[in-house]
């Protein structure tokens, strides 16, 4: 069950009204019994999938800690779900290599594996205390806002949030409730509108010429961004209002001015799980400067990984491994204009990104990135419209970028914050397609 | 919990829904009164109270072909005084028409023309999937909450079809608000007093004037193999045929004009297949398939001006026929 589908919200009504009557215990109890009941609606039996990796990371943390055979406990937890994980998704790659396997997928299975991984890499690392109660990680493991598109979370700052019994108060209600319709404008105004005009293009590239497949590939980074920030708003707005709190997934991602700074903001919390749980194991920067530039083909590599088994993807991290080796290897003058030209350099690196991202076919995608990088056939009023739109981009960034408009808006006074609701509400309405579009994140 | 904040949340529900309905019902639900043609017709069939009307029903080679008011005229010169009305649908076909059955016969009209043409029952161009999903989605969205189907009709659809076909009044008020921008467009345009060319196509059936331009040879020529198989097509044709007699109204069907050139594409074994199947309904049947010469075309069997005026003299002339000769 998604964010876009109205059960979505009758539950957490339903989690909203029965929430603040009841104890502590009961609480997590109750929140564990309605992200399970959710999960299998949505998924069936592949709930299994989510109680092995809950009870094997639980018990395998609890056994790290004791001291005795750490590492081959942490072998077997990560044996038990990288296992899984590859089992179930990778298994269709190698049904398209003619290996039939299975080829099913249990929602948000990518997710909720890094989720405990990152709790028995935290224990083994001595930076987190094992929970005595299995009833706790059960609810962190599968906590509902977040199992089918992330973020992924971190045990200790779940975990500590649930020592204390869940208030729900006015300032996170009216703060949640702005990240979700938020999130659901960015999904359903622009991410569904542009989905039919991209799908149309990338049906079948070879029909389009350079104009289409750039327009196409813009529309794709824009539809992409909007989709899953816009899920991720409305997880952590859900949150919010249960009376969680989570970083941000995303800083205004394509104002980055370089590949390293498009990392930070983009995906935060798979980006931050891949630095510290591989990228700084790995040795980081700390072993010279090959073994950095390795570190980071092979972080971004599996990166890539994580997302699918197709090929597209394998060259899409190894191709974002190379942007941050070139990003360390050449210096940047420290000059505005200097500074200007190498964050359009980096757009322009990150859609091409995109391109290799959204095209899964090897043949169509050789097709595509010889459209995009040397276009044929542009019309000079479109190329006057792209100048002024990277104009506009420039000129705005510091505006939107330095302002905080959820925090803005969240913070209004009641009688401005319900004109913001109603205008929010009825463009979400409005907008809300008839047939439901999946959020793109949610198939990884 | 501070009351103000729930308090906003409240209003702000509650005025959004009232500005949903205002809007739904005061801007999306005339638009589509005054434009779409499924509800006009299905508000046509309930409230057409006509004792003496006879229907025409057919694509848009009936849309082309018969002038419903001249062959009114027609009969009321004959001493019959009948009201007609040509209930066309560009690329209609049966599988689909059927839905408005129960519909059409509860109107009680005394004849129902049907105009068929080979196309409609050529297994490869009218598959089921053929389209149909957007086309059954287009018609019949706005009126699911009207429609009623008989066990026999029900069989004939899948799930997804039948989904289409009748949904809740819930998801039909949801399903309206795709209409909010072009029904805004058309108000404005009505405060401007600009003409707009989303008419009620209701009101335009009865005189329509086609350019008076033609081709030699027709270009579109569609497959037209008619086997002898018992596609869903026929079904639905000879159910519908079936049921109209069955509940006392008279049917007529008449077979459209081809241009020369397309009808000699058509192999003997399909015209067979085809008057077969006519045969078949037990209704009255007219094969006019070479009715008009090719100067009275514009394609493969849209007909003009000229062509217009000659085919529905002959197709008021074979009501006439039918109305004084038909068993009472």
């Amino acid at each position: 069950m998604l964010p876009n589908e109205i059960n979505y919200y009758l539950i957490l009504l339903f989690l909203l009204i029965i929430i603040p009557l009841i104890s502590r215990e009961r609480q997590i109890v109750f929140l564990l019994v309605s992200s399970y009941i959710l999960y299998i609606v949505s998924n069936s039996y592949l709930v299994f999938s989510l109680v092995f990796v809950t009870v094997l990371t639980f018990y395998c943390g609890r056994l790290i800690y004791d001291k005795n055979n750490r590492k081959l406990y942490l072998v077997l937890a990560l044996l038990g779900c990288l296992g899984q994980l590859s089992f179930f998704k990778y298994s269709g790659f190698l049904a398209l290599q003619g290996v039939s396997i299975f080829t099913f997928l249990a929602l948000g299975l990518s997710y909720f594996t890094f989720m405990a991984l990152s709790y028995v890499f935290d224990i083994y690392r001595g930076k987190l205390r094992p929970t005595n109660s299995l009833i706790e990680y059960a609810l962190f493991v599968s906590f509902f806002p977040v199992i089918t598109s992330g973020p992924i979370l971190r045990a200790v700052d779940f975990l500590n949030q649930i020592k204390s019994r869940i208030v729900i108060t006015s300032k996170d209600l009216q703060l949640g409730l702005t990240l979700i319709t938020i999130g659901l404008i960015l999904k359903l105004l622009i991410a569904d509108n542009l989905a039919p005009f991209v799908d149309a293009i990338f049906s079948d590239p070879t029909k389009f010429g350079s104009q289409a497949i750039i327009l196409g590939t813009l529309a794709f980074g824009i539809q992409l961004y909007f989709d899953f920030a816009g899920y991720s708003d409305i997880a952590i707005g859900t949150a919010m209002i249960l009376g969680f709190k989570f970083s941000m997934n995303f800083n205004n991602p394509y104002f980055a001015m370089n590949p390293s700074d498009f990392w930070r903001r983009w995906n935060i919390s798979l980006s931050t799980f891949l630095r510290d749980y591989l990228y700084i194991p790995l040795g980081g920067n700390r072993k010279g400067t090959l073994r950095t530039y390795l570190n980071l083909i092979v972080t971004m590599v599996l990166c890539g990984l994580w997302h699918g088994a197709t090929w597209n993807f394998l060259i899409w991290g190894g191709y974002h491994g190379c942007l941050l080796c070139l990003h360390r290897l050449l210096p940047i003058p420290n000059r505005r204009i200097f500074l200007i030209i190498i964050m359009l350099l980096t757009q322009y690196f990150v859609f091409l990104g995109w391109l290799i991202f959204r095209v899964n076919n090897l043949d169509n995608l050789i097709y595509c990135l010889r459209m995009f990088l040397v276009p044929t056939g542009l019309n000079f009023f479109y190329f006057i419209i792209g100048l002024l739109a990277v104009s506009i981009f420039i000129l705005s960034r510091d505006k939107i970028a330095n302002n905080d408009w959820v925090c803005f808006i969240g913070s209004m006074k009641p009688i401005y914050w319900f004109i913001y609701m109603v205008i929010a509400i009825n463009v979400i309405y409005w907008s809300w397609p008839v047939r439901v579009t999946k959020f793109i994140y949610a198939g990884f | 919990m501070r009351n103000p904040v729930l308090a906003a949340i409240i209003a702000s529900i509650f005025c959004s829904i009232i500005m949903i309905l205002l809007l739904t019902n005061t801007v999306i639900d005339p638009y589509l009164k005054a434009t779409n043609w499924s509800i006009n017709l299905f508000d046509f069939y309930e409230n057409n109270n006509e004792v003496n009307k006879i229907y025409i029903l057919g694509d848009s080679l009936a849309q082309m072909g018969i002038d419903p008011l001249a062959t009114g005229d027609y009969l009321k010169k004959n001493n019959e005084s009948f009201k007609v009305y040509n209930l066309h649908y560009a690329g209609d076909n049966p599988y689909v028409r059927i839905v408005e059955l129960a519909h059409m016969a509860r109107s009680k009209p005394k004849i129902i023309v049907f105009c068929p043409q080979y196309r409609w029952f050529s297994t490869l161009y009218w598959t089921p999937s053929w389209g149909f999903y957007p086309q059954l989605e287009d018609r019949y969205s706005l009126v699911a909450d009207k429609t009623i189907l008989d066990p026999y009709t029900r069989s004939l659809f899948n799930k997804t079809q039948l989904d289409l076909i009748q949904k809740d009044s819930l998801n039909l008020f949801f399903y309206k608000k795709r209409y909010l921008i072009p029904s805004l467009q058309f108000r404005i345009y009505e405060a401007l007093s600009i003409n707009n060319s989303a008419m009620p196509r209701i009101t335009n059936f009865n005189r329509e004037v086609w350019p008076v331009y033609w081709i030699k040879k027709p270009q579109d020529t569609p497959n037209c193999e008619i086997i002898e198989d018992n596609n869903i097509q026929k079904k639905a044709f000879l159910y519908m045929t079936r049921y109209l007699k069955g509940q006392g109204i008279h049917v007529i069907i008449i077979n459209m004009p081809y241009h020369p050139d397309y009808l000699r594409t058509i192999s003997n074994e399909s015209k067979n297949n085809y008057s077969n199947l006519m045969n078949e309904t037990g209704c009255s049947y007219y094969n006019l398939d070479s009715f008009c010469s090719d100067l009275e075309f514009f394609d493969y069997g849209h007909i003009n001006y000229y062509g217009r005026q000659n085919l529905t003299k002959e197709v008021a002339e074979i009501i006439r026929y039918e109305v004084t000769n038909a068993p009472k």
